[in-house]
């Protein structure tokens, strides 16, 4: 703050007319200017923490309140015109000369020189002390220098509020999109903690290891670590295509090893046809019944989606039965969502909602996103509405990929079957291998078909089981990256395929975008080689090939090939 | 363009008033906020009510500024039996020279410019009501006749704390009439220490009178024409409503502890004491300072506290200590 000294006496009057009232007056105008400045930016950061903090009270209050309620349109205008009304009126607002020279005199502790002299001016009556007080008011204001009297600072309190208002936005309407990249966080969590319970993990030995000759009891398996709990029916039936995979990857290798046995003797023509049946009625019977209603749902949601214009190519696409192509466009049309017209929306919450309701019966879950999307529509939530189709799309996406893998396994049935019909006729027995060769490997990769490609490139921890060792001469691999061959190899104990199965990747994932089942294999004959990685990750080297395992999982997966290799160890 | 002779006058206020001061310091050692409130009771045409102990030079104090000023000194001593005639003055039968008998009125010592009144609170509420007329009014009634008193006229009293053995307070009205009640207090050790060195020697200080009555009489004109701002009148206004209790703007101490405030006798009080304050400071218009800080020996002996107060302990300054703080310049804007 400026200080001034006092007036050392009335001999420093120089009794000549050194001011004159108008440029008095005009001076402390002049001043006014920085404190009319000044107030209005007070004033503005005073209105925006003010109508941020309603925007946001009210956006929290009515989405919990009304959430089908365009809360969001309304909060966004009341704040405005909470901020217009707050700063109107100093916008509009015209300083007088004595509200200036107030404002100046208390800043600068003048003794109210200068609003006296404004006062006294501004008097019809002429008085005395005229000349000499506006003489010393004069000789004062020469040495105002307004930016230094009134700079641009904001107080704290102020300071402090829109600091506060600003998190809360922040909070409101900047972290729910982060929230929407970093959502498999939560996912992750959940699913680390579901691994680790071995709830998630499965063997592919249920019942018993079988190593060579021997068969170790289920009380030896839990000796090996592996988890004792049973999966609920739910994720049972989501995982029995992969368990019909492990199944039938064993049933191949007795195959095969009765073939090896029994190669070139005649009569082998009926155990192969067993072999086939088996396998067909193995199909069968983990066939999910709940896929074929699921892919009729989609079918009908497709329908439904092709109502609306935004939605249509989606629906077209989920009528196809291409599933990728249809979450892509769910995708697409979450980016383009902004630009949606008032009737697209209508529309919009229409065909989604009449969607949900053809999900319902089917698909509980499914109907529940689509009403989801519908909602946000209404409610021109366009962040719910992104987020919320994008998880459509996911979930769209995993159940193509659950209708894919039945319908391989379908294809593969109905494939056996030929094949042992193809056997009573007297086909060759090498058909016959080949058949089996192509079921093998029509399992080996039916769990990984929907994701194969772009997903794979991006899932740096995806642990894939078609890696080709050095031995196949199969596609390049690295530590991170594996593409699956045309005939994964499998690592296997005294030819007996042990592969550890795992449901990875619930929903979205920075990882892993996309949920996929995941086989390790297990470590054959010789004892697996773990090393790790500077992350935490670890490098399983077993049976020529490495696999990346993610930390989150590595220990786990570790005690498991070391319980195992010590089985085979101990092992006649 | 300033005026000459207004820039003179101004100048002929601020000497005087240090010549008045340094005459003054020839005497009275240390005080220098007593004295200055003396001579702005002096300056605004009010009278001064000094309160102490005895033995702090009150009564040195006034008597020197009797002997500064070239004006009529006079002196009252109070005692119990003081009456009011005594210092009214009383009509006495007086004889011509052809021996006829009449009336004659003999003044009494009120009829002085500078009347000192010592130990005012030890004379009765009856004499102490003899000074009303003459503080408000610079008249005297006796009997059917009503006679002016000079001008101008100053009380300077002196009184003991009224806890003080064989004290009568004074009455309400005879307070409202002192400009200011001044509080003598103790003088530091420094002070004590000129003191005794100057009065146990055989040299006694001289002082010279500095001010006439003519001039006393222009520099209460001048003090009247310093300006005081619309809003600084306000607060001046706000602060005296606050002490009444019955006032929508009085604060809570004023409420709970004051059972009448001052008067608008007091408001007026302020403002001028405010302006010989601003001229003192060589100012020409009167601050929210100047204010604040004669608000304490205006407004001290014009509150009159209640029951609870004096069980409480509470005292005037507290209250207008409280008053100062709670109403701001700034919260009428």
């Amino acid at each position: 703050m400026a200080t001034f000294s006092k007036t050392s006496s009335t001999a420093e009057f120089s009794g000549q007319g050194i001011a004159s009232a108008p440029a008095f007056v005009h001076q402390i105008t002049q001043f006014g200017r920085r404190l009319w400045l000044l107030g209005v930016l007070l004033r503005s950061v005073r209105a925006l923490w003010v109508a941020a903090l309603l925007y946001v009270a009210l956006s929290l209050v009515g989405s919990l309140l009304a959430p089908q309620f365009p809360i969001f349109a309304v909060s966004l205008i009341l704040a405005i015109c909470v901020y217009l009304a707050l700063v109107a009126p100093i916008l509009l607002r015209r300083l007088s000369t004595l509200d200036i020279a107030r404002a100046y005199d208390a800043r600068l502790s003048l003794s109210e020189r200068l609003a006296t002299t404004i006062e006294l001016l501004g008097q019809a009556a002429e008085s005395p002390f005229r000349a000499v007080l506006l003489d010393d008011a004069w000789r004062h204001a020469q040495e105002i220098r307004p930016r230094q009297v009134f700079p641009f600072r904001l107080p704290q309190r102020d300071a402090l509020f829109l600091a506060i208002a600003l998190v809360a936005l922040f909070i409101w309407e900047v972290f729910p999109y982060m929230a929407g990249q970093l959502a498999p966080l939560a996912p992750l969590a959940h699913q680390v903690a579901a691994v680790r319970e071995g709830t998630l993990l499965e063997r592919t030995t249920p019942d018993a290891l079988v190593v060579g000759e021997e068969v170790l009891s289920p009380a030896d398996g839990n000796e090996l670590g592996e988890p004792a709990a049973a999966q609920d029916s739910a994720q049972t039936q989501q995982n029995q295509p992969l368990l019909a995979q492990s199944d039938l990857n064993e049933q191949q290798t007795q195959a095969q090893q009765g073939q090896a046995g029994e190669e070139g003797q005649a009569g082998e023509g009926n155990e192969e046809q067993a072999g086939f049946s088996d396998l067909a009625q193995q199909l069968e019977a983990y066939r999910n019944p709940q896929i074929n209603e699921q892919a009729a749902s989609l079918a009908a949601v497709g329908r439904e989606l092709t109502q609306a214009r935004p939605s249509r190519e989606a629906g077209q696409n989920l009528e196809r039965g291409s599933y990728e192509q249809a979450a892509q466009a769910l995708e697409d049309l979450a980016d383009r969502v902004r630009d949606l017209s008032r009737e697209d929306r209508n529309d919009m919450t229409d065909a989604f909602a009449k969607a949900a309701e053809r999900a319902q019966a089917s698909d509980p879950r499914l109907a529940q996103e689509l009403a989801d999307v519908s909602r946000e529509v209404a409610s021109y939530n366009d962040r719910g509405t992104e987020r919320e189709l994008q998880e459509l799309g996911d979930a769209i996406q995993e159940r193509g990929q659950r209708i894919r893998a039945q319908e391989q396994s379908e294809q593969q049935s109905e494939q056996l079957r030929a094949g042992a019909g193809g056997e009573e006729a007297g086909s060759q027995q090498g058909d016959a291998q080949q058949q089996m060769a192509r079921a093998q490997q029509a399992f080996n990769t039916s769990g990984v078909t929907e994701q194969s490609g772009p997903s794979q490139q991006q899932d740096s921890w995806q642990l894939q089981e078609g890696s080709a060792g050095p031995s196949q001469g199969g596609g390049n691999r690295g530590e991170e990256s594996f593409e699956p061959g045309p005939e994964a190899p499998r690592l296997q104990i005294e030819q007996r395929p042990s592969v550890v199965m795992a449901d990875r990747g619930i929903g979205p994932s920075l990882w892993s975008p996309q949920r996929a089942p995941v086989a390790i294999p297990g470590p054959g004959a010789a004892p697996a080689q773990f090393g790790v990685t500077d992350a935490g990750n670890a490098i399983v080297s077993s049976g020529g090939a490495s696999h990346f395992v993610p930390w989150m999982v590595a220990d786990y997966v570790q005690q498991y090939f070391n319980a195992l290799s010590n089985a085979l160890e101990q092992a006649p | 363009m300033i005026s000459r002779p207004t820039e003179e006058r101004i100048e002929h206020f601020q000497t005087l008033s240090q010549d008045i001061r340094a005459e003054l310091g020839k005497v009275i050692v240390g005080q220098q906020t007593v004295v200055d409130n003396v001579l702005i009771c002096l300056l605004a045409g009010g009278h001064a009510l000094l309160e102490g102990v005895p033995g702090l030079g009150k009564t040195e104090l006034v008597k020197t500024l009797g002997e500064v000023l070239d004006l009529r000194y006079g002196r009252i001593q109070f005692t119990p039996d003081l009456m009011p005639a005594d210092i009214t003055g009383t009509t006495v039968i007086a004889e011509d020279q052809q021996d006829n008998r009449f009336f004659r009125f003999e003044p009494g010592p009120i009829f002085n410019n500078l009347i000192l009144a010592d130990e005012i609170n030890r004379a009765t509420p009856k004499t102490q009501s003899a000074l009303l007329e003459a503080m408000h009014e610079s008249t005297v009634t006796v009997g059917n006749s009503l006679h002016d008193l000079p001008v101008p006229f100053f009380v300077m009293a002196t009184q003991n704390p009224i806890e003080m053995e064989g004290t009568y307070p004074l009455p309400e009205a005879q307070l409202d009439r002192f400009f200011f009640k001044i509080i003598v207090k103790y003088p530091d050790a420094a002070e004590l220490e000129e003191i005794v060195l100057r009065t146990t020697t055989d040299e006694a200080p001289e002082v010279r009178k500095v001010a006439t009555t003519k001039d006393i009489l222009a520099l209460q004109v001048l003090v009247r024409q310093v300006p005081i701002a619309s809003h600084v009148l306000r607060y001046a206004v706000r602060l005296i409503t606050a002490t009444d209790p019955d006032s929508a703007e009085a604060p809570q101490i004023t409420r709970n502890y004051v059972r009448y405030g001052a008067s608008p006798r007091g408001a007026q009080t302020l403002v001028l004491a405010g302006k010989v304050r601003a001229l003192f400071d060589e100012r020409y218009n009167v601050s929210f300072d100047d204010i604040r800080a004669v608000a304490h020996q205006t407004l001290r002996h014009r509150l009159i506290l209640n029951f609870e107060a004096e069980a409480e302990g509470i005292t005037a300054d507290t209250v207008i200590d409280e008053l100062v703080m709670t109403i701001s310049p700034e919260s009428e804007e």
